[in-house]
């Protein structure tokens, strides 16, 4: 196979002329295979996984989606019908307010947690890292946290009646407070406390050091050292978290179906009763229009933070 | 409107961009044989075409099948067991169709979205229950047909005698598997009686009762519930559907009798009125309310939405926590088996009585109702031919007695029939079996038969989904109802029934109003007449009070001025 050689020599030589890095167009041809072979399954993956079904989704959302029989284009009826929906409306204000409230709580206690863990003897470092990092079941946990809620003989309610001698509460059927019962497992149990504290043990000692001997108090080498250093996966699991509480689904539906009176009832949630209601249309619309508004979040949110704790 | 020549599945292929197809089938998740079922194989299969001394088969074809009711071959089965029969039974049609396999694929036909994919995809097995595609309920069926999400099996059924197969009273309950100019798309094979509750019988002797009378009201289980509470049990086990089981009495519910009423026009044909009679709402919640909070005399919780035998209400009743718990009769083997009893110990340990009148007389609870199995549309008609007549022998006909004189000729006890399989059932042998000298209805238990056959007489209410038209658009969801009843049976709030049943119509009324209709209008008004007119006949009959007190003003103020 021919090689192209450079059309002039580098006008002055340089210490490692050997080591000049071919260009592009001098890449030989079975070198460029070489690259789109290994990108090939990557690009394929996303295609058949990514890109394909959200096509097909908007597609839909613009048709009758019919389960069999022929496509009609219906323009965007299905989105209006949706914006009519009073409970399209209300089941994206849930949504925000189990979003909020879950990434406030379940995100930025941890990172609290996970650094004055750190400041804790190594063997009990060990084992709090063992307790994040125990494999639990969600469907075992919800049925557990199910006994837990039980408004009559439930565990919590016996601590709030027998224990503090409180009056019996409403948990799950308290409109007010069921998305913070809903979120409250997830105080408890949230798995990215461990990437936090992989995170710290990563920053090199000598820092602290340094900002010891500089008289740094508690506070000032949190704020200067832990928390920038920390910001990259901080970053990262900022935007999983903004992603995965607009989608809420499993947890509340099993614990609640949405209720009482729809308070705890998500867009995903009634997506799947649009689409058991066999409203494919509805249905795939109700997906482009969440699809849309996380989009809108996660640029909004590359704007704002940056990955560089340098930056 | 623009209706472009192009289906659903065109469609799909044109976006495939002309990917490569072994990309997309591995996309596609093609359901794997085994597993799903206890078979020996994933396969069962009859004599070999090829092989010396077989028949030749005249055809060759694959029914995809997911498991209960049609399973491929059990695996070291024990002898008088329902799968050893069923075994025996599938082999006998296996040799009497050489060239027929049956393959088991991992797949939930149970789970409706699932089998809405699966059917479009290409990817159902050959058959799968009706009722997870319609709602349970006639015109979600007759809508789900009318889709094209159950194949026609009118000539199937036909040449493979289905009907004569059949016990007389399904052949003449056909709602849900026939559409209305008798087209079939549907083989019977469950009875399902009416919701009710089982009962402990021993709790009940307790406070000096034999039995639940059928006639009982609401009022009555309150009553009997606070009487039955003793200590740490509760006198009922309920879920948190339960207003979705009082209300309606009342003739209030999502397509409740006077809380839903039809409209002429090109868009949706129903609207709500939850307001006319909303002092019937307040007094329902009321009534369960006071049975929860005060009376102290139910087990239940938000997060209950069991309707089986597994549940925690069951479990509840089989522990003796709770004296009553919510069902239908066919779980009532199901229970025996769960509570290791045998069918004469559970019919003395438990009773069975349907669910409780409303205040004026009404109920809307169906004494007799078929559960029934649909067909893949995507079968050819030899395949469809082969999978009526499979279904029809082995849970009708000839393999069904097969595999029931197998558990008999084996235990001697014709109780094991009923124990192992649901009774009665949908084919001519729910009394006599030929080689089983015990009426079945005696091995089922005299308590729990009689209780049936009570229910099973009773008059039956028309169904608004066998005079109308099929519509296929179906229009709002149950979302908002579901959201009430939760909230008024729960909530430890502060609530104005008035102002939120008011909200409820609203939000359906709006909602409705955005859905296209697809039914003709005479037609949908020519059935809603006489829908109108058989109820009011069956009301003046049956619940007179019902119908004088609440039928009649409705009718005067919602139905009259449109259709009368």
């Amino acid at each position: 196979m021919a090689v192209t050689a450079p059309v002039a020599p580098p006008p002055v030589p340089t210490a490692e002329p050997a080591a000049a890095a071919p260009t592009a167009a001098a890449q030989p041809a079975v070198r460029r295979w070489q690259v789109w072979a290994f990108v090939l399954p990557a690009i394929l993956f996303q295609f058949f996984w990514g890109w394909y079904p959200m096509l097909v989704a908007i597609f839909l959302s613009l048709t009758n989606a019919p389960i069999r029989g022929q496509v009609t284009f219906v323009g965007f009826n299905n989105y209006a019908r949706l914006l009519a929906d009073p409970l399209v409306a209300m089941s994206f204000r849930v949504t925000f307010v189990y979003a909020g409230l879950g990434i406030l709580l379940t995100f930025g206690i941890p990172i609290l947690i996970a650094i004055l863990l750190m400041e804790m003897p190594p063997r009990l470092i060990r084992v709090m890292m063992l307790l994040w990092f125990v494999p639990l079941s969600g469907i075992a946990s919800t049925i557990f946290w199910q006994y837990m809620y039980n408004e009559q003989f439930g565990i919590l309610q016996f601590i709030a009646t027998e224990v503090l001698g409180l009056p019996p509460r409403a948990f799950l059927s308290n409109e007010r407070w069921v998305i913070f019962w809903l979120i409250f497992p997830g105080i408890l149990m949230f798995g990215p406390g461990l990437y936090y504290m992989t995170s710290l043990q990563s920053i090199p000692r000598s820092y602290f050091e340094a900002a010891e001997i500089e008289g740094a108090s508690f506070w000032r080498k949190i704020w200067t050292i832990s928390l920038p250093r920390m910001r990259p996966i901080i970053s990262m699991s900022l935007i999983f978290a903004i992603i995965g509480s607009m989608q809420e689904f499993a947890f509340p539906d099993l614990m609640t179906r949405g209720g009482p009176n729809g308070a705890s009832r998500t867009v995903v949630m009634y997506m799947f009763d649009i689409l058991n209601d066999g409203r494919y249309g509805d249905a795939t619309a109700l997906s482009v229009m969440l699809f849309a508004v996380i989009m809108v979040l996660v640029l909004v949110y590359r704007r704002l933070v940056t990955d560089d704790p340098d930056a | 409107m623009h209706t472009p020549p192009l289906s659903r599945r065109e469609f799909l292929r044109l976006l495939a961009l002309g990917a490569a197809a072994a990309a997309v089938q591995a996309c596609g998740g093609q359901p794997t044989p085994g597993g799903m079922t206890p078979a020996a194989g994933a396969t069962a299969t009859g004599p070999q075409p090829t092989a010396p001394g077989a028949a030749a088969p005249a055809v060759r074809v694959t029914l995809k099948t997911a498991g209960w009711p049609m399973d491929v071959f059990f695996k070291n089965p024990k002898p008088g067991t329902r799968e050893a029969g069923y075994n025996k039974a599938l082999q006998q049609w296996l040799d009497a169709n050489p060239g027929v396999t049956i393959e088991a694929i991992e797949f939930n036909p149970w789970s409706a979205d699932a089998l809405r994919t699966a059917i479009a995809g290409g990817t159902a097995p050959f058959c799968y229950p009706i009722g997870v595609l319609g709602s349970w309920n006639v015109p979600g069926i007759q809508a789900a047909n009318a889709e094209g999400l159950f194949a026609d099996i009118t000539e199937a059924f036909a040449k493979n005698g289905v009907a004569d197969l059949l016990d007389p009273k399904v052949l003449a309950s056909p709602s849900r598997w026939q559409t209305q100019d008798g087209r079939i798309f549907g083989i019977p094979y469950e009875i399902v009686s009416s919701e009710g509750f089982f009962f402990n019988r021993e709790h009940l002797a307790e406070i000096g009762m034999d039995e639940i009378p059928m006639s009982w009201t609401w009022q009555d289980m309150r009553e009997l519930a606070a009487r039955l509470t003793k200590g740490n049990r509760k006198g009922l086990a309920m879920a948190a559907y339960v207003l979705d089981w009082i209300l309606p009495t009342y003739g209030i519910d999502f397509d409740g009798l006077v809380s839903r009423y039809p409209v002429p026009g090109r868009s949706f044909n129903w609207r709500w009125d939850f307001t006319t009679f909303v002092d019937d709402i307040a007094e329902g919640v009321a009534l369960w309310r006071a049975m929860y909070f005060e009376d102290k005399s139910v087990y239940s919780d938000p997060n209950f939405w069991d309707f089986s035998q597994n549940g925690q209400t069951a479990a509840a009743f089989y522990e003796g926590t709770a004296s009553m718990t919510p069902g239908i009769h066919l779980f009532f083997s199901d229970m025996a088996l769960k509570m290791g009893k045998s069918i004469a110990e559970a019919d003395r340990f438990m009773g069975f009585v349907s669910q409780p009148y409303g205040p004026l007389g009404y109920s809307y609870q169906l004494p007799f109702a078929v559960s029934a199995w649909g067909f893949n549309p995507d079968l050819k008609p030899v395949e469809l031919d082969k999978a009526v007549s499979l279904f029809a022998y082995m849970h009708l006909g000839e393999g069904f007695v097969t595999t029931v004189q197998e558990i008999y000729n084996v235990t001697g006890d014709a109780s094991e029939i009923v124990r192992a399989i649901r009774w009665p059932f949908t084919n001519r042998y729910s009394e006599n079996v030929p080689g089983v000298p015990t009426p079945l209805s005696q091995a089922a238990g005299p308590n729990f038969s009689r209780a049936l056959q009570a229910i099973f007489n009773r008059p039956k209410l028309p169904e608004v989904g066998e005079y109308i038209p099929a519509e296929v658009n179906r229009g709002p969801g149950d979302t908002p109802w579901y959201d009430k009843i939760t909230r008024w049976a729960f909530t430890q709030d502060a609530f104005d029934v008035k102002r939120e049943a008011a909200e409820m119509e609203d939000i359906l009324n709006r909602q409705a109003k955005t859905f296209p209709s697809g039914v003709d209008e005479n037609a949908f008004a020519e059935g809603i007449r006489r829908y109108y007119a058989d109820m009011a006949a069956f009301l003046q009959t049956h619940a007179p009070r019902f119908y004088s007190e609440r039928f009649l003003p409705f009718y005067d103020l919602r139905i009259k001025p449109n259709f009368g």
